[in-house]
This record gives structure tokens, C-alpha cells and sequence, in this order.
């Protein structure tokens, strides 16, 4: 085979070429309307009159306020910022425990001999989607809606957290359960052991490593979203950061950020530790 | 370009400082257009070699001189302007997955391109008809615009071969390019890459695991552990001596016959 | 662990990690319930119950005005525009920080690595939400705020897993240029980038998922988009309004993981 007898030249045009010119078109055709829409306008940033607040509020930030008194309310919202996520989630395994239970099929009686009952699987169906509603519904949103029924205040943060982790923790519990080996706990339902029984003694061996590692890392998510939640009214940290920037209190503002990237760091490197740990 | 080692020794860049170095002081010099072959058993300090002649390797004793200038010598952007003259096809091609085979092949022209032509290269490709003039070279005319993932590891290393002919460089430095490559195609690759050196006047030094195909290049190097061991022309590189050098490695002492490159090598290849 | 129990071992493995542990988290919760002042008799109160139920009543019959939906829609396509370009600024913004903050070669001293990595950690730290709150103090009421406050945060997260994908890549072909002379952004162009480009592409259609969540409830602060009109109509007490907003809610992010699903089956190719 020499070089002479290939058959095809392939042609000398880039092949890809028209494709590059389309889609690289079809982008900017969809950038337009997205810059519209978003009123993408830069420069009103640098408009004097903008820049003068944004200055003064930056330039707030140096130095952060240390004042005694001020530090203490910080470190007891972020106690109650950790306490919010905490309680949220005692809350959010109340609902996600008794409903993945229910929601598992590996936990099935009527499943043994085969095909699962149509009315245990309607049940399950509807446990299914009751944990697609309660996490799909952003925790800010029922903050929100809480925050009417109960007033300001951590109550809403708690209630908030429990019911979207509760959704969260339900479906990724099911899914961890789901993924396992079925023989122990099958074997122990035809020995006419309790569903509950046959959880404690053949499912939950297996995964409960898996499981703590998933609550564990999702509590460390609750922080953060605890902090958030505060921005409508439901207390901690953020209620407290939102008021300073409603006041343009730069100096206070700046210390509640870092004390806030200091929490959500410890939050991390703890949850990192457990996580280890546990594995 | 000319080439000359003195005293120089060498050790891969993971090493501890106390362990011993993958090429001891060697003292060997390189004419300009000058083909040379390297051979020994694995371990021997034939890609050290390379990399060090590449200036990818700082020496860590010697000196080395590149056109009668040594390169560690240079500021920063001396050396890089020198390093643009040499062209080291490691014996992996380097080439990315999911490139095209042409925007690869360009790649070698990067040395001695403007930032803003590399660029516009990206958005459409430069030089369409030397890439596919070097290909063909290779027998890889139809690859041009296949995406590299999608070759067979001796096309492959082909294409990485082929590069070597669209590189500025006079002083090529080619590692194994046997090794995935069937005897005919192999055969094709070294006669290519011979010709094209003589014709440009550059340098050529490859390593290789074939010594029959060795012994057709005018001079041939011998090397054992980091060291040179002999450095003869084709015609006085006998039986004995290669019996020698591979003493307790015969395994890896590759026939009469062009035979494909030993298993662990080949077996990655055409799939 | 549990095989040990059903005949007498001579000795129980010591297990006095995990009852520490329990313990700890036991005082954890209730010094959490018994700290925050829990208002459950409010919640649980006659007047709340029938408060919720009222919400919940009004919930199940959204409100399909038309002149309603058509601002609706307006409010979902923005929020779309917001999560979209939020996540592109993002890429930008993390590509460039992601070069500084990656050692490519073994020997490389990477000055920049290091403070590159604390600012990453710091935008990537600070939530949207946060942000959000901050810039409309510089760009005002509106969704450009919001963008901005996606791309800040997403660049942080963004710039951390480009960095990571960089350091990852397989060294071959960037040392084969560098070998020859190349300067390093031409090597990251011709040799790097290719080879992590599909990571890239996957890590930015996940971001891009979870910026839509965020996006739509964004505006709570202001900064537009759904939960702008959420925030506003909630404040007034318009439950078939907010039952409409948030089942728009519902059905973006699922568009969007659809969309984000096809586009990663076309890139597997």
C-alpha cells in the first residue's frame, strides 16, 4: 500500500465548518432576547450616582465592626442559624423515616410472592408523590408561607427545612434502600418477621453507613440554607444580615459575611470529618 | 542541528535525589543531518536520552550543547525559541481524544506560529493541504478529518509521526515509533521518516526495540542501564554484541524478520 | 457487627465511638429545640390551623387568568434568561480562574494557585441568595442582580471543578507541546482544553440545573424572575396567584433537567 493508491482525497473543506457557523448563529440569535430579558446593562453599575452608594457601602466593609456587644449577637445568631438547621432536620427524619418505610418496596409483604397488591402499591405510589411535592417546593417558599401562618421567626426556618429535607431525605433514603441486597430482608418477611423488624435486622446493617453519611452531608446543606432563610424572615444569621443591609451597615455586613464563610467552612470540614469516619 | 552530551546525566523528574540516575554521564555527539538509532532493553535510559537531547529534562550533572549553544544556559524565552527546533514524538502520541486528526497534526506548526494564527487555526483550519500531504505521507489521507478517539492505536501513532513533518524543527527525536504499527505500515513509517530527514537536512534520532530495523541506519547506539555501551555503524553492530547488550533480556530482542513490537505494547493497539 | 450477637462472644467489640457520637447529636438537638423559642402553640393554635387550611384550599385552585398568565410566562422566561446567562458568566468566570488556580506541571511553583483558590472558596461560600441581596444595593431592583449573583456564586463553584478537571487531565499531549516550546495558554488551547471538555460541558449543564432552582426563588429579594412576582403576590395574600407561580415553578426546573437530560445524551456521542 503506498501513499499514491488511496482512493478518496478527502476534500480540502473543513467539514465541521457549516456546522460551527450554525450553531455559533443559533447562539447568538438566543443570547439576544436572554440579554433583554435579564436587563444585562453593565455600565448602569458605573453610573456615578450608583457608584457613589456602592462605594460608601464597600468602602464600609473595611474595617468589619468587632465591637464587643455586636460579636455576641453574631455568635448567638449563628447559633440559632445551626440550631434552625438542626432542629429542621430532627424534624425533616420524622417525616422521611416513617414515609420511606412506607415508600420501599424492599419492605413489601404483599410483594413476596411476586407481584406487589394493588393497594399496597397505590399507597406507595402516594407516599411517592407526597415526598415529589414537599421537596419540590423550595424551602424558601415554604418559609415564606410559614412566616404568614406563624409570624417572623425561627418557626417558620424549622418548618421550612423539615418538610423540603423531609421530601429529600425520603427519596434518597428510598433510593439507597432500593439499591441493596434484598436477600436478608426478604428472608426474614417469609420468616413472618414485622416490617419493622425485617428493617432493623436486614436493611439497615447493610446501608446505615450510607444513610448517615447522606444525612449528615445534607445537615451541612441545612446550615447554609438556614442562613439563607433568615432573608425572609425566619430568623438567625440572615434575618440579622438583611437588616444591616437594609441600614447600609456596611462594617456590620462584612463581619456577618465572614463569620458566616467561617460557620459554613467549620459546617463543611465537620460533616467532611464525620463522613470519613463513618465510611 | 548538531548535538553534543557532555558528561551528561540525567534522572526522571519523580526521582529522590539519591537514587540512581536514568542516564549516567554520557559523553556522545550528533552531527547535523546525521541518522541515528538507539537500541537496548527497557529500563536502558533510551527515552531519558530523548528527553534530555529535547530539553524536557534538565541534566543533573554535564552540560549539553545544541548547535555549539547550551540551552540551560538561555533565558526563558531564548530556550523556548530553541525548543521550537526540536520535535520529540514520545512513544504515547500525544494527542487528545476527541481532537480531529488535522487540528492535532497542526499542533507541531504551534512553535513558530503567532498566538492570533493558532487562534483563527482553532475557528477554521490553516494549512489544510500540508496536513493532508504529511498524512498521506502516512498512509492516513482519508483521517484528516476523523476525530483522533475514533483511530486504531496504530493510526494513532501515525498521526503522531506525521506531525514531526509539519514542525520546524532540525532535530527530530522519535520514541519507539514502531511499537503498535504492523511490519508493512512500520516499514512505510521509517522509510518516510528517513527520507523527509535527509531531504530537510534534520537530525533524526529514534530509540527502537527492532534491531533488525536498527541496522539499516548508518550508526547505531547500544545502551544498558543508563549507560552507553557501544556506538558503532550499522555494519560493525554484530549478533554478539547485540546478544551482549540484551544478555538475560532476550526476550526483548525482537527477531531477524520485521516482527511487530513486543506484546505489552502491541496489545494496545489495533483494537 | 450484628452477626456477634446471636451466640455469647467471649468479648463485645467496643462501640464506644458511635454511642459518643449519638450522644453528642442527642445534646445537639435538644439544646437546639429548648434555644430557639419555638412558637408551636401558634402553630398548632386553632387560628393557624384554619390559616393553613385556607392557604392549602386556595392552593388546589390555581388561577388561569390569561392576562395573569401571559405575565407568568414573562416571568418564567426571565427566569430561564437569568439562570442561563448566570451559569455562562459562570463559565467565563471560572475558566479564567480556573487556569491561575491549577498546577499543570510537577515542577510548576504556582504563585497563583493558592489566593486563586481562596477566592474561589469565598465566592463559592457566600450562597446566591446572599448575593443577590448585596448586589442590589450596586445594580438596583431587577433581574440583571440576580444574574450577577448566579454568576458570582457559580463561578466559584465552577472554577474549583475546572481547576480540578485541569490538574486531572492526562499530561501526554500538554508535555509534547511544551516539550517543543509552546507557550501555556496555546497548550491549554491545543492540548488541555480538548481533552476536558466534555467534564466542562457536563459540570456546566449540572450547575445550570441547579441555578434554575435558584433563580426562580431569587427574587425574593428583589432581584426578578418568578419569585419576584411569588414574593409579591404571597405578601398580599393571593393564594390562586401563588398556586399558578409556584406549579410555573415546578414545571421549569423539570424542563430544564429535560433539557440538560437530552443535551448530555447528545454530548455522550
Amino acid at each position: 500500500m503506498t501513499a499514491g493508491a488511496v482512493p478518496v482525497s478527502p476534500r480540502l473543506r473543513d467539514p465541521a465548518w457549516a456546522g460551527r457557523v450554525f450553531w455559533t448563529l443559533a447562539a447568538l440569535v438566543l443570547v439576544a432576547p436572554v440579554l433583554v430579558a435579564t436587563e444585562f446593562k453593565p455600565w448602569t453599575l458605573f453610573v456615578p450616582a450608583t457608584l457613589k452608594v456602592t462605594a460608601r457601602f464597600v468602602g464600609d466593609f473595611l474595617p468589619p465592626k468587632i465591637e464587643a456587644e455586636f460579636l455576641w449577637l453574631v455568635a448567638r445568631e449563628c447559633w440559632r442559624t445551626v440550631a434552625i438547621a438542626t432542629a429542621g432536620m430532627a424534624l425533616a427524619l420524622l417525616i422521611a423515616v416513617p414515609l420511606t418505610l412506607a415508600s420501599t418496596s424492599v419492605l413489601s409483604i404483599s410483594a413476596l410472592p411476586g407481584r406487589m397488591g394493588a393497594v399496597p402499591f397505590a399507597v406507595r405510589q402516594g407516599v411517592r408523590a407526597l415526598l415529589v411535592i414537599l421537596r419540590s417546593i423550595p424551602e424558601l417558599v415554604w418559609a415564606l408561607v410559614f412566616v404568614r401562618v406563624v409570624g417572623l421567626g425561627p418557626t417558620a426556618g424549622v418548618l421550612a427545612i423539615a418538610l423540603t429535607y423531609g421530601g429529600m431525605l425520603g427519596k434518597v433514603y428510598g433510593e439507597i434502600l432500593e439499591s441493596d441486597e434484598r436477600h436478608p430482608s426478604q428472608a426474614l418477611l417469609r420468616n413472618g418477621a414485622g416490617r419493622l423488624q425485617a428493617f432493623l435486622y436486614g436493611v439497615l446493617p447493610q446501608s446505615a453507613s450510607e444513610l448517615t453519611s447522606y444525612t449528615v452531608y445534607r445537615w451541612e446543606c441545612a446550615i447554609r440554607s438556614s442562613a439563607v432563610l433568615g432573608f425572609v424572615g425566619a430568623g438567625g444569621l440572615g434575618q440579622q444580615m438583611d437588616n444591616s443591609m437594609k441600614m447600609f451597615q456596611g462594617a456590620e455586613v462584612a463581619t456577618m459575611l465572614l463569620v458566616f464563610m467561617l460557620l459554613v467552612g467549620l459546617a463543611d470540614a465537620a460533616s467532611a470529618w464525620l463522613r470519613r469516619r463513618i465510611a | 542541528m548538531q548535538a553534543n552530551l557532555q558528561g551528561l546525566a540525567a534522572r526522571h523528574p519523580a526521582a529522590t535525589p539519591d537514587s540512581a540516575p536514568a542516564l549516567r554521564p554520557a559523553r556522545i555527539a550528533f552531527a547535523a543531518g546525521e541518522q541515528v538509532a538507539v537500541v537496548g532493553p527497557s529500563g536502558a535510559g533510551k527515552t531519558t536520552l530523548l528527553h534530555a537531547l529535547a530539553c524536557a529534562l534538565k541534566p543533573s550533572a554535564g552540560r549539553l550543547e545544541l548547535d555549539g549553544v547550551d540551552p540551560w544556559s538561555l533565558p526563558v524565552a531564548k530556550l523556548q525559541r530553541l525548543r521550537g527546533s526540536v520535535f520529540l514524538a514520545p512513544q504515547a502520541p500525544p494527542l487528545p481524544p476527541r481532537q480531529r486528526v488535522i487540528t492535532a497534526v497542526l499542533a507541531a506548526r504551534l512553535p513558530r506560529q503567532s498566538l492570533l494564527a493558532s487562534l483563527r487555526s482553532l475557528v477554521y483550519p490553516s494549512d489544510i493541504e500540508v496536513a493532508l500531504a504529511a498524512l498521506r505521507q502516512f498512509d492516513l489521507a482519508d483521517k484528516l478529518w476523523e476525530r483522533v478517539d475514533r483511530l486504531s492505536g496504530g493510526e494513532r501513532q501515525r498521526v503522531g509521526l506525521a506531525r514531526a513533518l509539519l514542525s520546524p524543527a532540525s532535530l527530530w527525536l522519535v520514541d519507539e515509533p514502531l511499537s503498535s504499527l504492523d511490519p508493512s505500515r512500520a516499514a512505510l513509517a521509517i522509510e518516510t521518516l528517513t527520507r523527509e530527514a535527509r531531504a530537510r537536512g534534520v537530525t533524526l534520532i529514534t530509540t527502537l526495540h527492532q534491531v533488525d530495523v536498527a541496522t539499516r541506519f548508518p550508526r547505531v547506539v547500544g545502551m544498558r542501564d543508563g549507560e552507553i555501551r557501544f556506538d558503532l555503524p550499522a555494519s560493525q553492530v554484530t549478533r554478539e554484541r547485540l546478544a551482549e547488550l540484551y544478555a538475560q533480556r532476550e526476550h526483548e530482542l525482537v527477531g531477524p524478520a520485521p516482527v511487530v513490537a513486543p506484546a505489552p505494547a502491541a496489545a494496545r493497539g489495533f483494537a | 457487627m450484628n452477626g456477634a450477637a446471636h451466640n455469647a462472644v467471649p468479648q463485645r467489640p467496643s462501640r464506644s465511638a458511635a454511642v459518643w457520637f449519638l450522644a453528642a447529636l442527642a445534646v445537639l438537638i435538644v439544646a437546639s429545640f429548648w434555644s430557639l423559642d419555638l412558637q408551636w402553640a401558634k402553630f398548632l393554635s386553632a387560628d393557624a390551623a384554619r390559616r393553613m387550611g385556607r392557604f392549602l384550599a386556595e392552593l388546589l385552585s390555581p388561577t388561569a387568568d390569561p392576562a395573569f398568565l401571559g405575565k407568568l410566562a414573562v416571568a418564567s422566561l426571565e427566569t430561564i434568561a437569568m439562570s442561563a446567562l448566570g451559569t455562562l458568566l459562570a463559565v467565563a468566570g471560572g475558566l479564567a480562574l480556573a487556569l491561575p488556580a491549577s498546577r499543570t506541571l510537577a515542577g510548576d511553583r504556582a504563585l497563583w494557585r493558592a489566593p486563586t483558590r481562596l477566592a474561589l472558596n469565598a465566592l463559592r461560600s457566600i450562597p446566591e441568595l446572599v448575593w443577590a441581596a448585596l448586589l442590589i444595593i450596586a445594580a438596583g431592583l431587577g433581574p440583571f442582580a440576580g444574574t450577577l449573583a448566579l454568576g458570582l456564586h457559580t463561578t466559584g463553584v465552577l472554577g474549583r471543578l475546572f481547576a480540578e478537571a485541569i490538574e486531572n487531565s492526562p499530561p501526554g499531549p500538554a508535555f509534547a507541546l511544551r516539550a517543543q516550546g509552546v507557550g501555556a495558554g496555546r497548550v491549554f488551547l491545543y492540548a488541555t482544553l480538548p481533552q476536558i471538555l466534555p467534564q466542562l460541558l457536563s459540570y456546566t449543564l449540572y450547575r445550570w440545573e441547579n441555578n434554575i432552582r435558584a433563580a426562580a426563588v431569587l427574587g425574593v429579594v428583589g432581584a426578578g424572575g418568578l419569585g419576584q412576582m411569588l414574593a409579591f403576590h404571597m405578601g398580599l395574600f393571593h393564594m390562586r396567584e401563588t398556586s399558578s407561580i409556584l406549579i410555573a415553578m415546578i414545571l421549569l426546573v423539570a424542563l430544564v433537567d429535560l433539557a440538560s437530560y437530552l443535551a448530555r445524551r447528545v454530548l455522550q456521542r
